[in-house]
């Protein structure tokens, strides 16, 4: 469906000069410098996945999306979408594509909602049967009855996200782009929104490219996993090949009956040590939570323990702070 | 055919609503233009003291010319470059440039909005406002009538394709004022909005009669107040289309090296 192939993307920046000399001096010869937004980017994807696109802020992940809608030209490298061009061919592939940004509107802002999805509707040439169809069924997935009738710029964030998703799938494109839709967003909102993107995948089959910095999100709705850093593509895995490779560790905690003691395990490390409780993290290829357990000596009191477990969040956020090998 | 007359309609349609959102906008235009009117009649009715006619026009002809021109001038001197440059600076170009419409028709049907937006309140109250207080003369014959409006439905067309290039050339400007302001002094002075062409000096006079100017608001009005013979139709005529052919082709190619290099950068 999606193939980037050796997808760079370069940008020349004007460095405007230090100072009122330096200014003066830019606005003769102006100094240029070249940053590589997007380094040398492949990846396939194939029709119905849900992607979810992850990278630190200015990692590349929103030039990726505009190489891929067709609206920035690639410096080098390929973009196809549905067997097309995107920028050659840029009213076609519009046709193909929804897209939602976060922190942008494609919706009319003084007019009431209804009405940007009949402009949208006109602008896609929808029959007036497909039109009432695609809307119905928008307005009750995304319950927006109430607040559909008022103008956009009266609406909350989480409402007006909502119009910005159904405003982007009103002409059922086959594939769906979305930059940070939950940012800002209640937690009501957030997972009505994500509901219906799985929902949206499972019945339409619409495959869906996910950006988001809430990897709690990801983790609910993104089988596969793409992370980006400084242009580079570091890491495209499913979220059990991540767990599987990178979430090993874990994490004991034990509550004594009384103060602890001196204790040195085989295996495993002590992180922390706090009245009558012990932090201990293992990993898992290595011992298992009841074999620690069974090292402690007899004859103390053990009232609690739990396991905490690498989560794909945490796993993620390790990865973004070290890297792949930390 | 008709799905594109759909889609354009539905875009004029909304550009006309969004405009009569803004009460206050309205009738501070309307005042504008009506002291404008008022200050235009009277500089030519000083101007003409004891005189006949200036340059074989008479004080009627040019008044009428003035005051009509001052009354459509809102329908033609609208600027996209602010609006452009703002979605450029803001990245809400990608939901643009993402669309199955061409980015300039998008504007075009917004701009048809705005145009009717803008007849419907202010052009036309200032026409009859011109009407009941100022003698104007109208031709009485139909066929000018007919040439004038082709002449001036070019008009809007070539003043669309001038602004369409002006916006298209601010892709690549940070900050778009000068060139705004540039354009529409150029367009006022030039097309004749405010001094008509034939009291311009020669040389100067014929160099600015072969400019793509003249065709936004000279032509027309020139046309409508019997300032253009029989003879000098077509190449009036001619000269209005053959510039909309050549502004039409530069503004596709700007269009092309613009989305080449556009960059839109963060979020």
């Amino acid at each position: 469906m999606i193939k980037a192939l050796n997808l760079s993307k370069e940008f020349k920046v004007r460095q405007p000069g230090q100072g009122v000399l330096g200014k003066l001096k830019s606005l003769a010869s102006p100094e240029y410098k070249i940053i590589k937004a997007v380094d040398d980017v492949s990846f396939e994807i194939q029709s119905g996945e849900i992607i979810g696109y992850l990278g630190p802020n200015g990692a590349g992940k929103s030039t990726t999306i505009k190489l891929l809608t067709g609206v920035l030209e690639p410096t080098s490298g390929s973009v196809k979408v549905a067997e097309r061009i995107p920028t050659r061919d840029r009213t076609r592939n519009a046709y193909e594509i929804g897209v939602v940004y976060g922190q942008r509107s494609q919706l009319w802002w003084d007019l009431p909602l209804i009405d940007s999805f009949q402009i949208l509707s006109a602008m896609y040439k929808l029959s007036e049967l497909r039109y009432e169809e695609n809307l119905e069924r928008l307005v009750s997935l995304l319950q927006m009855e109430e607040f559909i009738d008022q103008p956009v710029r009266k609406l909350s964030l989480g409402q007006r996200m909502r119009g910005e998703i159904a405003a982007a799938l009103l002409h059922e494109p086959p594939i769906l782009y979305l930059d940070e839709p939950t940012i800002g967003v209640d937690v009501v909102s957030k997972n009505r929104i994500l509901e219906f993107i799985q929902k949206l995948n499972q019945e339409k089959e619409v495959t869906v490219i996910l950006t988001t910095h809430n990897l709690a999100d990801v983790e609910k709705v993104c089988p596969r996993i793409l992370i980006i850093d400084q242009g580079r593509i570091i890491l495209d895995a499913s979220q059990e090949q991540i767990l599987e490779r990178f979430g090993k560790k874990r994490l004991l905690e034990v509550e004594f009956e009384d103060q602890p003691f001196d204790l040195t395990l085989p295996v495993g490390e002590i992180v922390k040590q706090e009245e009558n409780k012990l932090w201990i993290q293992f990993d898992r290829d290595q011992t298992s939570a009841f074999d620690l357990v069974g090292q402690f000596p007899r004859g103390r009191g053990i009232r609690d323990v739990s396991i905490t477990e690498d989560n794909i969040e945490s796993v993620i956020a390790q990865i973004y702070e070290h890297g792949l090998d930390g | 055919m008709v799905l594109m007359a759909r889609t354009g309609l539905a875009l004029i349609t909304a550009s006309l609503q969004e405009k009569l959102v803004y009460r206050f906008d309205l009738i501070m235009g309307l005042l504008r233009a009506l002291i404008q009117i008022f200050v235009f009649h009277q500089l030519w009715a000083v101007l003409f003291t004891g005189v006949d006619d200036y340059a074989g026009f008479t004080l009627e002809q040019t008044q009428t010319y003035v005051v009509i021109s001052m009354s459509i001038m809102p329908l033609l001197d609208r600027s996209f470059l602010p609006q452009v440059n703002e979605r450029i600076r803001s990245g809400n170009i990608v939901f643009d440039l993402a669309r199955p419409v061409y980015y300039g028709n998008l504007l075009l049907y917004q701009g048809l909005g705005q145009f009717a937006a803008t007849l419907l309140t202010t052009s036309l109250p200032l026409l009859v406002f011109s009407f009941v207080f100022f003698s104007i003369a109208m031709p009485d014959s139909v066929f000018t009538w007919i040439t004038f409006l082709a002449s001036f439905c070019m008009a809007y067309y070539t003043a669309f394709l001038m602004d369409l290039i002006a916006s298209l050339w601010g892709f690549w400007i940070a900050s778009v004022w000068g060139l705004f302001y540039a354009k529409w002094n150029l367009l006022q002075i030039l097309g004749g909005m405010y001094i008509p062409l034939w009291f311009f000096p020669s040389p100067f006079k014929e160099i600015v009669l072969l400019l793509p100017f003249r065709g936004v608001a000279f032509t027309p009005l020139s046309i409508l107040v019997g300032g253009v013979a029989p003879e000098e139709l077509p190449m009036a005529l001619g000269l209005q289309i053959f510039w909309i052919i050549m502004l039409l082709w530069f503004s596709k190619f700007m269009y092309a090296r613009v989305v080449k290099k556009l960059a839109v950068q963060g979020g």
